[in-house]
């Protein structure tokens, strides 16, 4: 049951307009939602992330490709006869209807009889905390309120699927904090397969079982929270994803389970390959090591991997973050956490060694 | 909300032209009101205040042709600001909730041309039209006409009332396994009702005091109110006239705040 599939989504490729007009929205996405699982689609605005959750839900057609949903086609189901529920970015919320009515909206389309729709809306009121307010409209409501009423209205027929059209990004951040809480809270007590789609990362990485991250209508990749931040699949998702330095270098020597990379600037590491492919001799790579994967230490001392010359240091609250050049045009931002003693024994100007915890560094070409 | 400097008072000339502009429009109107309750028989003499008009508008010599005008005046002004107002919700529905279709630009510049042609052109047309297709002039001739040149009166507070309705609330109905006319007479109407007010009344009052049409494609016996007081008139304007000007003033005047009000209505509780 765990491993179940909800939704398969093969080769579905879309293009807004025609002929040589046309656009490209997505190409050739192939993903498997599993039953019960939070998947989350990741990507900057344009990529392609509310067209695919468009499609799920019935709102756009698409040319190539096929949805399967527990089994069953619904390519060529309405959107109406889809078990499927979306909860808008602006709510939609119906503002001449009660919150009780609009709860019992969908229940009331599926024809199920008053005592059915009183109870089940009394259920989700109380799902989402929000029993007093049965009698009053939305626009009587705060923000964080008519988010939950929304959710609420969404849960209310049980679809076999949810979806989430970056439903916090109209709130404020402590809020927005709190409501990602509450997603997680309400989706395990009812055990409903929910994707969610967001720009923001944090929200994805905090929130999800898995993440895709789409960029110009493409799956990047596909994989659980730590294994996107830990082992991107190519530049652009170590790029969007959190924080990290991206230096140019090129593959000097390769052994069963190393590769010697130089840097620009003419200065050498050894990467280790076990959790990642073996590049060729000669490649031009891409060194992607996070900031927070780097301590400071003496330019001369045996640990010191790479040195260079301490531009900047800003006090970020919980991080102190040091830019660092190793090269003309190259920064390295390091990363230490304000409760280290050492933070203050350096100063811009000095001439520093930077020991990198080289487990961490991945080597992209693409 | 702008600064004094932008405030059109400062601007030299603005009371005086402001002035005779309202004098120009509303003076007569003032005048023909107060003579409506003027005791003398002469229209230009005030003999002191009186209701005497008004008891001859009901219940005078000439009662009876007035009040077969005021009804075929009021069952036109139901019928055709009904019938325009539906006709204009569809065409509303069409021009701003189906996408783009060929030939968009052309039908809008049809829906509202006759806001822009003159008056006379429509009439005359029509009556060639109706003539050409054999339709007696009559009670029927009026009201189609009526209904015809309404659309565009109906259609603006509609389609402006339309516009302002985000396409979600549709969407969220038939995600919610709303059929689309569940989604319309459920969701969408209900959002719209004060630009379908607002129109219906708006069409109400164009057609109840439209007169250049009627006249023409009017048959002879049939009359409209605005026809019947013109021709009470060409045979000298007695004080009555000045009573049933004041009542259809008074009417309109109702009919048009209602519509600026049920437009107001909607404006508040949106969102």
């Amino acid at each position: 049951m765990a491993d179940e599939i909800a939704i398969q989504i093969t080769q579905v490729t879309k293009f807004y307009g025609s002929g040589t007009d046309s656009t490209r929205a997505l190409h050739d996405i192939s993903v498997a939602i599993r039953h019960n699982e939070f998947f989350t689609l990741l990507g900057p605005s344009g990529c392609g992330k509310t067209t695919l959750l468009r499609i799920i839900g019935g709102f756009e057609d698409f040319q190539n490709g096929e949805i399967i949903l527990h089994g069953n086609s619904i390519k060529a189901l309405p959107a109406n006869k889809r078990p499927v529920n979306t909860v808008f970015q602006h709510y939609a919320l119906f503002p001449h209807m009660s919150i009780r009515d609009n709860i019992g909206f969908g229940l009331k389309m599926l024809g199920k009889n008053a005592a059915e729709i009183r109870e089940r809306t009394d259920e989700m009121l109380d799902l989402v905390k929000l029993t007093e307010y049965g009698h009053r409209r939305p626009a009587q409501l705060s923000g964080g309120q008519q988010q939950r009423v929304a959710l609420a209205r969404a849960l209310a027929p049980a679809p076999r699927v949810v979806l989430l059209d970056e439903p916090l990004s109209a709130l404020d951040l402590k809020l927005r904090q709190s409501m990602r809480h509450e997603l997680r809270r309400i989706r395990e007590s009812l055990g409903m397969t929910f994707i969610f789609v967001t720009h923001d990362q944090e929200e994805a990485l905090t929130m999800s079982d898995r993440i895709a991250v789409m960029s110009e209508g493409e799956l990047q990749q596909v994989g659980s929270p730590e294994d996107i931040y830990n082992n991107p699949a190519n530049i652009f998702v170590a790029d969007f994803i959190g924080q990290t330095n991206l230096i140019p270098g090129i593959v000097k020597a390769t052994t069963a389970d190393a590769a010697q990379c130089q840097l620009a600037g003419g200065q050498s590491i050894e990467v280790p390959l076990a959790r990642q492919p073996t590049p060729n001799r000669g490649d031009t790579v891409k060194l992607s090591i996070r900031p927070e994967h780097m301590d400071i230490c003496q330019p001369d001392s045996d640990s010191a991997q790479i040195t260079g010359v301490l531009k900047e240091q800003v006090f970020l609250g919980t991080d102190m973050q040091f830019l660092i050049e190793i090269d003309d045009s190259i920064l390295l931002m390091v990363r230490l956490q304000s409760t280290q003693d050492s933070l203050h024994r350096w100063n811009p100007g000095d001439q520093v060694g930077i020991r990198v915890n080289i487990g961490f560094v991945r080597l992209l070409t693409s | 909300m702008t600064g004094k400097s932008q405030d059109i008072r400062h601007y030299s000339g603005f009371l005086p032209i402001s002035l005779i502009c309202l004098v120009l429009l509303y003076g007569p109107l003032i005048i023909v009101m107060i003579y409506s309750f003027n005791d003398s028989p002469s229209i230009t003499v005030w003999g002191g205040f009186s209701l005497r008009w008004y008891d001859e508008v009901f219940h005078g010599l000439e009662a009876p042709k007035f009040k077969k005008a005021a009804f075929n005046s009021f069952t036109i002004a139901i019928m055709a600001a009904s019938t325009s107002t539906v006709i204009a919700v569809c065409t509303a529905l069409a021009m701003l909730r189906c996408g783009n279709f060929r030939g968009k630009a052309v039908t809008f510049g049809l829906v509202s041309l006759p806001l822009m042609v003159p008056e006379i052109v429509t009439a005359v047309a029509t009556l060639i039209f109706f003539s050409t297709i054999g339709f007696k002039a009559g009670y029927a001739t009026i009201l189609v006409a009526h209904i015809a040149f309404c659309i565009p009166f109906a259609y603006l507070p509609i389609a402006a009332r339309l516009q302002g309705i985000e396409s979600f609330y549709e969407e969220a109905a038939v995600d919610l396994y709303a059929s689309r006319l569940q989604a319309f007479f459920q969701i969408l109407m209900p959002l719209m009702l004060p630009g379908i007010i607002s129109g219906f009344l708006l069409a109400f009052v164009i057609s109840l005091d439209d007169f250049i049409i009627t006249n023409f494609v009017k048959g002879a016996g049939v009359e409209t109110l605005p026809t019947a007081i013109f021709g009470a008139v060409k045979q000298g304007i007695k004080p009555n006239i000045m009573a049933i000007s004041t009542l259809l003033l008074m009417l309109s005047v109702i009919f048009v705040t209602l519509s600026y009000l049920a437009g107001k209505m909607g404006s508040r509780d949106k969102g």
